[in-house]
This record gives structure tokens, sequence and C-alpha cells, in this order.
């Protein structure tokens, strides 16, 4: 019985102990050192630190944790891997930053991995105490992040924008979660899965309880209608905070309506270990025909973003509606309800890490000289900055989905799950939207090579700056061609464990 | 004798020669990155010599080719993502070899015909290079997922060719240009992946050709209709191909391309580019849906007798040069598509011919059409007159290109039109007769053009101009060479093509294999 020990074996969870010691240290250093480059050098050694602990804490699998709040699967390790490698980027991506000033440094980075603690978190609860808590964590962080340039009034309205519609978002989880102790009279997974199987509720109030639920879920993967928040906090927040809420964020958000969804919900027994079967049946709720539910709302999100997108003038804003569009394109892995939907998530999150990441630090660079992220400022930066500019039309034309780069393989995976379960009207709106999202995208890399301006001063790439785009932009061609490896593993690793 | 072509074959597959040819431009693209850019001399040879290279390995290809036989010939198959049934499958047959010769040639003209560009050479000779790599490799591709992102890797480039160095109104034609192909393969990716499911999971053409009787397939549910599903799918891929040819009505972003694109990318897009849509419609329309061919084969006679008919009328109407002989393309790959409806061996091979001789003719025509803008900077036709006396030699050689495009005996078009239009005859008579009226259209307007730049008395704004000079009549000489020897021993090309063509009349008619 080892397994289901509620004792604490500190080793098993070293890696979030790791995070901690350093935020607490980042307190404390914050009196001793003045400079932030100290602090992003340390932030970026404590995510190595948690990594290594995790690779080595990986040889054993499926263990729940704190009396059934935590569990550490497959799944969880993903997603824990996916924000501490999004933490040692973010915090390259921020050295360089003008935004971020350099002696506020210790709080900024404690505050990003105060949130990437939240959402390591987040991917393994199976409790909804402990994914509120999380969550939470989560948000907070973030609602001080989005604010952090204080003199700055649009990064003062994002934060209050962003507080007052988080806070919104989750009193309405809370209060599904609420009800749904009321319902069960427990607020673990597996006890509540084992009631809902059973089919002793009535379906009207469950689904009451789902929609309200599902409003958090939502609001952290920037769903409609869910999304408004995003716009306004993606522009007045700092670039480099702006990219990890439209990353790492979004990822959380994902990785808790995965996880729910796909232990929760789902009909039958195809949780611990294996999801292989043909197509899930998620359990009926007053006759809600799932794909139908999910299609329609990434119908609605994709074509939502796209469509605001399309008139965008800055740069930032547009990449925000564009990420919420890409919120629609995943939610289709959803939609789609069989294995290859599931995997094609994560390969897509894994590309999407990637390509946005870099069209956010493309914004950063060109923020760092001419201090604005006008498009028509734009014009001509193909030849002021003709590296960045080639990496940002590679991210750009990922973002598209234009083959062969790394974008086009996770869509065609996201297509193939669609159609494999027959669900065409998904399929030919989805290809729809992402052909009208061309357009916006080529704007961009219009603007920087095919017009000119009179401006002929080179805008210059820091040294971190230009390591992060070979380490985003190679990834995002190498993908495109040759993606075995990736998929081999987001295949391993989308496995659920409920105990 | 025939020992030693069985070695040399066998030697051929053995050094990989299709992947060779196809990549060679790609290792062009990555040798002129690391040339400091202000080589300007050197990066244009770097082109020159690996286009070269591809053209010299492809006519050795083409000569060594076995045109009796129906098989795939000098096939590579690899496997390139296992676990979705993926491979890097090329070879080629009686289809693609054609078109193999075709790319390389026009491929190579293209690389002489920009030697005029001094604005961001090595971007530019770059992109060139690896539009070639991906026009190549549509044509031997026969995995389909192969096929589709060596399609899908033209977009880029060809978008920066006619975006950065493109006329005036560049950006919206490269744009236009961009998202109406882009449509198109949209729908050719959904046609795909429907396809990988319903043919047991492979997206090997030969299979799905040989293995699968679409037309009993389950049909499509789609916002509440039920549509048959070899039909639907047909159509789709269809309509991707048919925008790229271009087919009225998706026509209209080819104007705006050719008229905004620079001369080499003219020539390479009406040359080769366009081929590619009726390319795709013989390779998988042609041999997936047999039944469905035969069910849409009166449609496509007729879009193909509209884009004659109107592609000439409105040729006609032009006054600008270059817009005059975009919309002769459009006319002229009309006749491609009612050959190819007509399903008969004279048909087929005319619309096979045609494709390749409106290559070689159509891209004399941007090239003439480079070498008067390069020296007048405009193109308005009634600006000119009386050039034959002031550049008699440029004159010559228009008026050779002319002559091939208008179908004159002795030239290349006239056999593959008259193949084309007598298959057609046979089978679509009332529509036929519809559409011959555009060989009277063509004559029209190319005379007409002729007498507005060339004859008359001359304007004395242009009484200084050079004539042609020696590097712009070696491009011209290239594809001119293929317009009068097929003209006269049409063997050259229908040897290596007609058993292949005759043989996919049975895979569409007679349910033969491929």
């Amino acid at each position: 019985m080892n397994l289901f020990s509620p004792y604490i074996d500190v080793l098993k969870i070293a890696p979030q102990l790791t995070l901690v010691v350093f935020i607490l240290f980042f307190v404390i250093g914050e009196l001793v050192f003045r400079r932030k480059i100290v602090f992003g050098w340390f932030s970026v050694a404590g995510y190595i630190i948690a990594l290594i602990f995790l690779l080595i804490g990986h040889l054993y699998q499926n263990r729940v944790l704190f009396s059934y709040q935590i569990v550490e699967d497959k799944f969880s390790f993903f997603f824990t891997i996916f924000f501490l490698l999004a933490g040692i980027v973010i915090s390259f991506f921020s050295f360089d930053s003008a935004e971020i000033k350099r002696d506020l440094g210790g709080e900024y980075f404690a505050l990003i991995m105060a949130a990437i603690l939240g959402m390591i978190y987040m991917a393994g609860a199976v409790n909804f105490l402990m994914l509120y808590l999380s969550l939470e964590m989560v948000s907070l962080s973030s609602y001080l992040l989005s604010g952090y340039t204080r003199d700055d009034k649009y990064s003062a309205e994002a934060a209050l924008k962003y507080l007052v519609f988080g806070a919104t978002a989750s009193g309405i989880m809370i209060m599904g979660i609420a009800y749904l102790y009321g319902l069960t009279g427990t607020l673990n997974f597996s006890v509540i899965r084992d009631q809902l199987v059973s089919g002793i509720f009535p379906s009207f109030t469950l689904l009451t309880i789902l929609f309200l639920i599902f409003a958090g879920f939502f609001f952290k993967m920037s769903l409609v209608p869910f999304h408004m928040w995003a716009p306004d906090v993606y522009e007045g927040a700092p670039t480099p905070v702006a990219a990890f809420l439209a990353v790492a964020s979004k990822g959380a958000g994902f990785a808790i309506a995965l996880r729910f969804l796909y232990t929760v919900m789902i009909q039958g027994s195809p949780l611990s270990g294996k999801l292989l079967s043909d197509i899930y049946h998620f359990i009926p709720v007053n006759n809600l025909d799932w794909p139908l539910f999910l299609g329609i709302i990434s119908v609605l999100t994709m074509t939502v973003g796209n469509i605001t997108a399309l008139n965008q003038t800055s740069v930032k804003r547009l990449l925000a509606y564009s990420s919420i569009a890409h919120a629609g394109y995943m939610l289709m892995g959803f939609a789609a309800m069989n294995y290859i939907g599931f995997y094609a998530v994560l390969f897509y999150l894994v590309v999407y890490f990637l390509m946005n990441i870099g069209a956010f630090l493309f914004v950063q660079v060109v923020y760092n000289k001419i201090g604005t992220d006008s498009i028509v400022k734009y014009r001509g930066l193909g030849r002021r900055t003709p590296f960045a500019a080639v990496m940002m039309a590679i991210f750009l034309f990922s973002l598209a989905g234009i083959p062969p780069l790394g974008g086009f393989i996770g869509k065609f995976y996201l297509f193939a799950a669609v159609l494999k379960s027959k669900l065409y009207w998904l399929a030919v709106i989805g290809i729809a939207n992402s052909v009208l999202s061309l357009y916006y995208y080529a704007r961009i890399a219009k603007m920087m090579f095919l017009e000119d301006s009179h401006e002929k001063e080179k805008v210059p790439v820091s040294a971190a700056h230009i390591f992060l785009f070979v380490i985003l932009g190679f990834p995002v061609v190498i993908l495109g061609v040759y993606w075995s490896p990736v998929l081999e593993f987001v295949k391993i690793y989308s496995h659920l464990f409920l105990p | 004798m025939v020992k030693e072509t069985m070695g040399i074959i066998e030697l051929l597959s053995k050094v990989h020669i299709l992947s060779v040819i196809t990549f060679l431009p790609l290792l062009a693209a990555a040798i002129i990155i690391f040339i400091p850019g202000k080589r300007h001399e050197i990066i244009k040879t770097v082109a020159a010599v690996f286009s070269g290279l591809s053209l010299l390995l492809g006519i050795i290809v083409y000569i060594f080719f076995d045109g009796g036989s129906t098989s795939l010939q000098f096939v590579e198959k690899f496997r390139w993502i296992p676990k979705f049934h993926i491979y890097y499958y090329v070879g080629v047959d009686g289809l693609s070899i054609s078109m193999l010769l075709l790319t390389v040639v026009i491929s190579f003209v293209s690389v002489f015909a920009s030697w005029g560009i001094e604005d961001r050479v090595k971007a530019y000779f770059s992109l060139l290079m690896l539009l070639e790599t991906a026009m190549l490799g549509v044509f031997i591709a026969l995995d389909f997922f192969l096929f589709y992102v060596f399609w899908e890797l033209m977009l880029l480039p060809m978008y920066f060719l006619i975006g950065i160095w493109g006329g005036p109104r560049r950006e919206y034609a490269a744009i236009k240009f961009f998202l109406y192909t882009l449509a198109g393969s949209a729908l050719m990716l959904l046609a795909m992946i429907a396809l990988y499911y319903a043919g047991g999971k492979t997206f090997d053409l030969v299979k799905l050709a040989n293995d699968f009787d679409f037309s009993k397939h389950a049909p499509i549910h789609l916002f509440g209709m039920t549509l048959p599903f070899a039909q639907t799918l047909f159509l789709a891929l269809f309509i991707g191909f048919a925008i790229k040819i271009p087919m009225f009505p998706f026509h209209t972003w080819l104007p705006d391309a050719h008229v905004e694109a620079p001369t080499a990318i003219s020539v390479i897009l009406a040359g080769v580019l366009l081929k590619m849509g009726t390319y795709g419609i013989f390779r998988i329309n042609y041999t997936i849906f047999p039944h469905a061919t035969e069910y849409f084969a009166y449609a496509i006679a007729v879009f193909g007798v509209i884009n004659i008919v109107y592609g000439a009328l409105v040729a006609m109407a032009q006054e600008d040069f270059k817009k005059l002989i975009a919309y002769s393309s459009i006319s002229h790959m009309g006749i491609v598509l009612l050959g190819m409806a007509a399903l008969n061996p004279m048909g087929m091979n005319g619309a096979l011919l045609e494709m390749f001789n409106h290559g070689t003719i159509t891209a004399m025509l941007f090239l003439s059409v480079g070498v008067i803008y390069d020296r007048a900077h405009h193109r308005d036709l009634y600006r000119f007159g009386g050039l034959a006396k002031q550049m008699p030699v440029y004159a010559a050689w228009t008026a050779f290109a002319f002559f091939a495009a208008m179908g004159l005996p002795g030239l290349s078009g006239f056999i593959s039109e008259a193949l084309s239009y007598l298959g057609a005859l046979k089978v679509f008579p009332a529509l036929t007769v519809i559409g011959a009226t555009g060989i009277i259209f063509t004559a029209g307007y190319l005379l007409w053009t002729i007498q507005r730049v060339f004859l008359g008395p001359l304007n004395e704004k242009y009484a200084t101009l050079p004539d042609i000079n020696t590097r712009e009549i070696f491009t011209m000489a290239l594809p001119g060479f293929f317009a009068l020897v097929i003209g006269w021993y049409p063997q050259l090309v229908l040897g290596k093509v007609s058993t292949y063509m005759i043989h996919l009349i049975d895979i569409v008619t007679k349910g033969a294999h491929w």
C-alpha cells in the first residue's frame, strides 16, 4: 500500500520543492542583489535543477500524493516538462527585455516561478480543492505579472481587467464545485467519477454544474465566450509575460481540461494506462452531444479569433487573437474524441510553444529598439534585422500552418483526428479558418519584407535572444520535416492515471 | 546494347537519380545562403550550375526512361514517418517524365532570365532554387503526403518572389496568389486525410488507386447533406487543382500574379506551375476515382471550352502585353482540359503534349514580353509600333513564339492542339466546335498584337532601343528548340508518354491497375 501512502516522501516532490526554495531565495536575495540578470540566471538554474529531479523521480510511475490530492503520471510528467521549459525560455526572454526593469528582478522571476509551480500542480490535480488552489496560485501570480510595469497605464489596466475577469470566472467555477460537492459529498475525482457512472444524479443539475466548472477551464484556455480578457491583457502586459500567459498559462488550462474530461467524464474504463480505443464516449449528461458541443465551442473560438485578428493594428493584439484561434484549433482534438485527438493536442502544444513564444520574442526585439508594436512600424524590418525577421517569418507561416513547418504537422494531426471521427463539418470550418488566418500572418511578413521604410537603422538582437531564436526556430523547421520522435513522445505521454 | 542500357538504368536507380535531380537545387539554395551577399556573379553562377546539373541529369533520365512500359521507373521508397504510414516514395512514369523534363528546362531558362536581378540577389536565387526543388518534387512524388508537402512548399518562395521583386501592385498580387492556392490546397488536405482513413491508412497513391474502389464507400454527411464519397472527394481535389490550372471561375489570381511577377517568375508560373493543376488531376483524380472521372468528364469538357473561348476573348481586349499572354495561358489550358476529358488516346495524348508545349511556348512569350519591358519600361500595346525595323532579331523570335502559340503547322502547338481537338470531337462534337472557335480568336489577338507592336510606323521614342542580346536569345532558344522539334518530331515526347496515357484510359474506363 506504499503507493497510496499519505506520508510525504520529500524526494517525490523534489522538483516542486526546488522551485519553492528558489522562490524563497528570490524574496530574500532581493535584499542583497540589485541586478535582474543575477535573478535571471538563478531562475534558469532553478528550473534546470527541478528538471533534473523530475527526470530522476520519473523512474517511479503513477503515484498518488498527499491523500489523493495530486497524481503523478505520464500526462503530468509531460506538462511538468512543458512548464519548466517554458520557465527557462521565458527567463532568457526577459534577460534583455526593456520592459522588465533592471532593479526589480527578484520579484519578477519569483512570480513567474510561483505561477509555474501552480501550473505543475494544476497538471497533476485529481481533487477539486487542489485544482482550485493551484489555479488560483497561477491566476494571482499572473495578475501581478501583467501589471508588472506599474508606471505604464496599459499594464495597470491589463492587470485590473485580468483580475476582474479571472475572479468572476473562478467564482463561477467554485460555485460549480460547491454544487458538485453538495451532490456527491466529495471533491475527489475518482469518487466523483464512480458516482457519475452510476448515473443517480438529476441530469439537468449535472449539466449546470458542468457548465459552471467549464467557465473556469474556458477562461484559462481563452475559449469563447471567456476569451475577452486575452487581447487587452496581452497588449498591456510586458511582452515576456504575454508570451508566458499565451503559452504556459493556456497549456495549464488545457492540462486540467484534458484530465477532467478524460478521467472523470469518460465512459468505460480506458483510464489506467491505455487510452487506445477508437472512439471515446463521455458520460451522458442530459443528452448533451459532446462532439457537437465541443465542436461548436471550437468553431466559435477559432472564427472569433481569426476574424478579429484580421484588422488589428498592434502586433501583440494580433498575436492575442491568433492565440485564441489556436485554442480553437486545439479544441478540435477534444471534439474528435479519439486517441489521435488526444495526442494531437499535446503535439500541437509542443509546436505552439515554439512558434508562439518565438513570435512574441520578435515583438520584444522590435519593441526594445523602436518602443512600439504597431504593425505599420514593422515596415522594412526585413532589411533592418534580417536574421530575426526571417525567424519571425518562419514562426508566422508555421502559425498559419504552411508546410514544411511544424505548425502544419500539428494541424495535420488535429484534422486527422477530426476526420477519423467523421466530423466533416468541423474539418471544413477548421480548414477555412486556417486559410483565413494566413491573411493576417502574411500581413506582418508583407510589412517586413515586401515594403520598405526610410528608417535604415539596424535593429540589434542580443545574444540571449539569438540563442532563443535558434532553439525555438530550428525545431519549428525540423518538426515540419521529421517529427517522429516528438510524435512518439506525445503518444507515450498521453496516458492518464486515476487511482 | 540492350544490356548496356539496362546497366545504366540500374546505375541511375542506384544513385537515387530522381532525388539527386530534385534536391540539387535545394543544395544550391543552401550554398547561396553562405555566399556573401555582394558577390552577385558567384551567386548567379552557383544557381546556373546547379540547375544546369539538374537539367543534364533530367535529360539523361528522360533518355533512359523506357517509354514502352507502363510501370513506374527509377523508384525510390523509404519510410519517413512509419507510425503514420508516410513514405518518401518517388518515381516516374509516362505522365511525370515529360513534366520532369519540362521543369528542369524551364527552371534552367528562368535562372538566365533572372540574370538582370540586382536587388537582394542572394534571397532571390535561394528562393528560386527552393522553388525548383518544390516543383520537381511535386512531379516525382508518389506518396500523397509527400506530394502535398512539395505542393505547398512552392507557395512561400512564390509569394516572396512575386511580392518582393514584382511590379507596382506586387503585394496585392502575391497575397491573392497565396490565398487562392492555399484555399485550394486546404480542400486537398481534407480530401487527403479522408482518403487515408477510407483507404485503410495509406498515403501511397499507387495503393489507393489499385486496392480500393471508393465509389462504394459510405457517403459523407456534411451540414445535413448526404454526399457520395467518391464524387465529393473528386470535387474537393479537383477544385484544388482547378485553382492552379487556373480553370474558370477560379482564374482571377492569374492575370494579377503574371502582371506583377518578374519575367523569370512569370515564365515558371505559366511554364510549370499551371501544369501542376492538370498533372494533379491526371495523377490523383483519374487513377483514384475512375468512376467519378467518367461521371464528371462532360463537366470538365464544358469548363475546358469556357476556358478556351473566355480566355481568348478576354485576351483580345487587353492593352497590357503581359496580361494578354496571361489570358492566352488560360485559353490554352482550356485545350488541355478539353483533351483530357475526352478519355480517348488522341485526346489524352494531346492534352499531355499540350501541357508540355504550352510550357515551352508560353515561356518564350513571357520572355519576349520581358525583353521589351526591360527596354521600354512599359507594356502598353498601343504605345509601341514599328519595332520590327528597330529590333529585327527580337521581332523574329517573338513572331516565332507567336506562331507556335497560334498552332501554326510545323510548330509544336499545332500537333497538340490538333490531337486534343480531334480527340474531343469524337466524344463532345458540339462542345469541340464551340471550343475550336478559340483557334480563330487566338490567331486574331496574336496577329493583332504583332501588328500593334512590330508593324506600322516606328514610335520615335523607341528609335534607340537596342536589339535582343545574346543572353536573351539563349533563354528563348532553349524552349524554342522544343517548339520547333516537336512540331516535326512529336515522338520526342509522345514516344515516352503515349503508352502510359493509353494505359491511364484503361485505368479510368476499364478498371485496370496502375
